[in-house]
């Protein structure tokens, strides 16, 4: 191995950039926990204060944070049902449901493993894979992405609960809310009414605020809930995941690190939605897909290791063309920048030190956040034995105040109570939550590719058909949708027929 | 208010009293004075796009210069989104204190009417106080396109406008603006070309380096990287002088389209009737900071030229540019 690798492994383990890497997981695992207060927004903060620091510290410290972040915003999702990070959104779906049932541990454990996984795994390929694999980026043009998110949006099926019909409808329902204010394309205001708070169009964090974390806390009110779980809990020792169960989350959380990474060297593949789509995989892959959502150990180690796995991908789009390919890769940029230092295949040939330093304190990092993640298990798990009356009000403060940190308005604490009403108001009638933020997710990805690609081909939808891989997403968008609803619409006529031949008997 | 402080607190109705009467007394007195010694407390600049673009990187260097320079606490908010009306307006509506200024700039100011009809302000209510720095607008190509000069593009787009692709981010803004200045100067209907309209200058310039438009526009903060790694070819600056950093690279002017200049500049504007004194105290602060070596290299990192502007000359070159605007988006 060349001399840039060893100096460069030898300068992370440097007592400094020990420092930085700890402080910037301990900020990471801090601004994870609390909903709102997203990475990008405490790396901004942290930007100016990079140019007094050396170069390679500044982007430890603001890798650590984006990485810390992933690992931390599965805290709050798992145990109070509020998205400490959008990208843990869909970690609630089986995590919360896993608190209830005494398994908060478990799922936290389990979450910071999958995270480690994808975290180790992504550094090592930065360093072997990243310089051939990140011309991707630049492969991808607007009918590929309308190909890829049409083939996302067959993740809608696992997310639509009983009725797909109902599950479309909601999803149609958030493209629909996503398009509020100005157009990004071309600046025209949509169904503001006039509102200069409406052009700013919905943020992501207040609506997924509101409609888990507050309308959870309604519906615990409403059920006069003690306690989020009434049994007792074991030691740290019975909750770390063992045997048949930890086998599970394993393999998991490899699919997750996988697909999470693979779909991360896209712009625009933001590690909230890929989330989703790994949550979609386990579901596809499992035995027991009817079990998701009450409280299954794929369901938080896929989604976990997905989100991290895709923070990490993204480190290869930037570092070898400068592409950044989420808001908080945008900051990192910044920061490369601010120091003088020019993404590249050149800064790999005359900087090599310095990436070896970075992707070696990436190792580091991730290691740091197990040791810090795993102990505080118990800690956590706790939580979920605090009595309601004071848990409620807490999580309903940390909803209001997470709402309102992104974009600094007060508009969005009351977007915020009022998706909390319709939070509520879904879950009395029995409407699946996930289709809708998968929908607000996707729908301006999928609204933007197709208009895009409209003007590029002429207006002609040739393009589906002229562009071979947006023509292999399509044909298998729809294959996976054809043969789901034809099994599905087997599966319920053969249930028909043997009740049928029960009756008779 | 120090009359205030030095009452004898000994009944609080009388001191409530005291606050209020104190307060009436200040405001009735001198409405537009500054308090003495400003700034006294943090100031906020609200950026009104994403943390991590020219505007905001450019800012989070001055502020961090503001702060030495003043020793208060000088922040940087992002308010993005709603064609930056939203962020404009909250600025409008502050306080003309001093403690919450506009990152001022072309789409801010001189190209919002054109992109926004109806605005909830005036756009010359606001006071200008300083300009601080500028990048000039580049044409940019895939690094296999058989476009070699500016001129080769125009040839192109002149043999067939109706399939000539090009990015837009919509609406009006220094990007759009050197797209509008190319097609007139070639007399092209820009209706008839392939606008592909793109979100923000990133995604423009990662869609020409992939090759799926003809011709792509970015700024040297955006382009940077790309064109180290060889993916990306710049046609022409859109400026009166060559970049520092791509001395082969000719100007419009060289390159034969001596009407063709765009130059995006970051600036501070404050709410309707901002004190002249704090005016003053800006202007003098942004002359001097824009002249420190070492402000102008961390600039230049993140892509912008120094070049100072006092409050006149920059509302003049408002003025001059919404002119431009409305000409170029009438058509």
């Amino acid at each position: 191995m060349d001399n840039a690798l060893l100096q460069g492994l030898v300068a992370a383990f440097s007592g400094m950039n020990l420092l930085f890497a700890l402080i910037g997981c301990l900020l990471g695992t801090l601004v994870g926990v609390l909903p709102g207060l997203g990475p990008a927004s405490a790396m901004a903060i942290l930007l100016p204060i990079t140019m007094h620091m050396p170069p390679e510290g500044a982007i430890i410290i603001m890798a650590g944070i984006y990485y810390g972040a992933m690992y931390g915003g599965s805290t709050t999702s798992i145990l109070m049902n509020i998205p400490g990070e959008t990208a843990s959104a869909v970690t609630m779906q089986d995590g919360f449901p896993m608190t209830k049932n005494g398994k908060a541990g478990q799922a936290l454990a389990i979450a910071a493993i999958g995270s480690y996984m994808a975290g180790i795994f992504g550094a090592a390929a930065i360093s072997f894979i990243g310089p051939y694999v990140a011309d991707i980026a630049l492969k991808f043009g607007p009918a590929e992405y309308f190909g890829l998110v049409l083939f996302s949006m067959t993740a809608l099926v696992s997310f639509a609960g009983n009725s797909l019909v109902k599950g479309i409808a909601l999803a149609v329902l958030g493209m629909a809310l996503a398009g509020i204010g100005t157009d990004p394309l071309t600046g025209t205001q949509r169904l503001t009414f006039g509102n200069i708070e409406l052009s700013k169009g919905l943020d992501v964090v207040p609506v997924l605020v509101g409609l888990f974390g507050i309308s959870e806390v309604l519906a615990s009110m409403g059920d006069k809930v003690e306690k989020i779980f009434t049994g007792q809990l074991g030691s740290w020792l019975t909750m770390i995941p063992r045997g048949e169960e930890l086998k599970r989350g394993l393999y998991a959380s490899m699919r997750g690190t996988i697909g999470g990474f693979v779909m991360g060297l896209l712009p625009g593949m933001l590690p909230a939605i890929t989330a989703y789509l790994c949550y979609d995989i386990e579901k596809r892959v499992s035995k027991t897909p009817e079990k998701f959502g009450t409280g299954m150990i794929e369901g938080v180690a896929g989604p976990e290791a997905a989100n991290n796995a895709t923070a990490m991908a993204g480190f290869i789009p930037l570092l070898a063309l400068g592409i950044p390919t989420s808001p908080a890769l945008a900051i990192i940029l910044g920061t490369l920048m601010i120091n003088g230092l020019t993404p590249g295949p050149m800064l790999f040939e005359t900087q090599g030190v310095f990436v070896w330093t970075i992707i070696g304190s990436m190792l580091i990092a991730n290691t740091m956040l197990l040791v810090l993640n795993l102990p505080l298990v118990g800690l956590w798990a706790r939580l979920s034995n605090v009595p309601y009356s004071i848990l409620g009000p807490v999580v309903l403060a940390v909803c209001l105040i997470g709402a309102y940190a992104p974009r600094n308005t007060m508009f969005d604490v009351w977007v915020a109570i009022g998706f909390g009403v319709i939070g509520y108001a879904m879950r009395r009638y029995q409407m699946p939550l996930a289709p809708l933020i998968l929908g607000f997710l996707l729908g301006p990805m999928l609204e933007q590719s197709l208009r895009q690609a409209l003007s590029l081909s002429g207006g002609s939808l040739s393009f589906i058909v002229n562009r071979p891989i947006a023509l292999t997403l399509t044909i298998m968008a729809v294959l996976v949708i054809g043969l789901t609803t034809y099994m599905r619409s087997r599966s319920s006529e053969i249930s028909h027929l043997i009740e049928e031949s029960t009756n008779e008997t | 208010m120090t009359t205030v402080i030095k009452m004898q607190p000994s009944k609080r109705a009388s001191l409530g009293l005291g606050l209020a009467m104190a307060g009436a007394f200040v405001l009735g007195l001198s409405p537009v004075k500054a308090e003495e010694g400003y700034p006294k407390k943090p100031i906020e600049i609200i950026v009104p796009f994403a943390a991590g673009a020219s505007t905001d990187l450019g800012m989070r260097v001055i502020a961090t210069a503001l702060e030495n320079r003043w020793k208060v606490p000088v922040r940087v908010i992002n308010k993005p989104g709603g064609n930056t009306v939203p962020a404009v307006n909250d600025v409008m509506n502050a306080a003309p204190e001093g403690y919450t200024i506009l990152a001022d700039g072309p789409p801010q100011s001189s190209m919002l009417e054109t992109a926004v009809k109806t605005l909830p302000f005036k756009i010359y209510d606001r006071t200008f106080m300083a300009i601080a720095a500028y990048t000039p607008m580049k044409f940019i190509v895939h690094i296999d396109s058989p476009f070699k000069t500016l001129q080769d593009a125009a040839d192109a787009a002149k043999k067939d406008p109706s399939s000539f692709t090009w990015t837009s981010l919509g609406g009006a803004g220094a990007q759009d603006m050197l797209n509008r200045q190319f097609f007139k100067a070639l007399n092209i209907d820009i209706t008839k070309t392939r606008a592909l309209q793109l979100k923000g200058g990133s995604e423009a310039v990662t869609m020409t380096a992939g090759g799926h438009v003809n011709l792509g526009v970015g700024s040297y903060s955006a382009i940077a990287a790309p064109l180290q790694a060889k993916k990306l070819r710049v046609l022409a600056v859109a400026s009166s002088e060559r970049w520092p950093n791509l001395p082969d690279t000719p100007t419009a002017k060289e390159a034969g389209f001596p009407s063709i200049e765009v130059l995006y500049w970051i600036g501070f504007s404050g709410p309707k009737g901002l004190p002249a004194d704090i005016v003053a105290k800006w202007d003098q602060a942004v002359k001097e900071i824009t002249a420190d070596p070492a402000i102008k290299e961390s600039l230049l990192k993140v892509g912008l030229l120094t070049s100072y502007s006092n409050a006149a000359d920059m509302e003049a070159r408002v003025r001059k540019e919404q002119a431009e605007t409305n000409a170029l988006w009438a058509q």
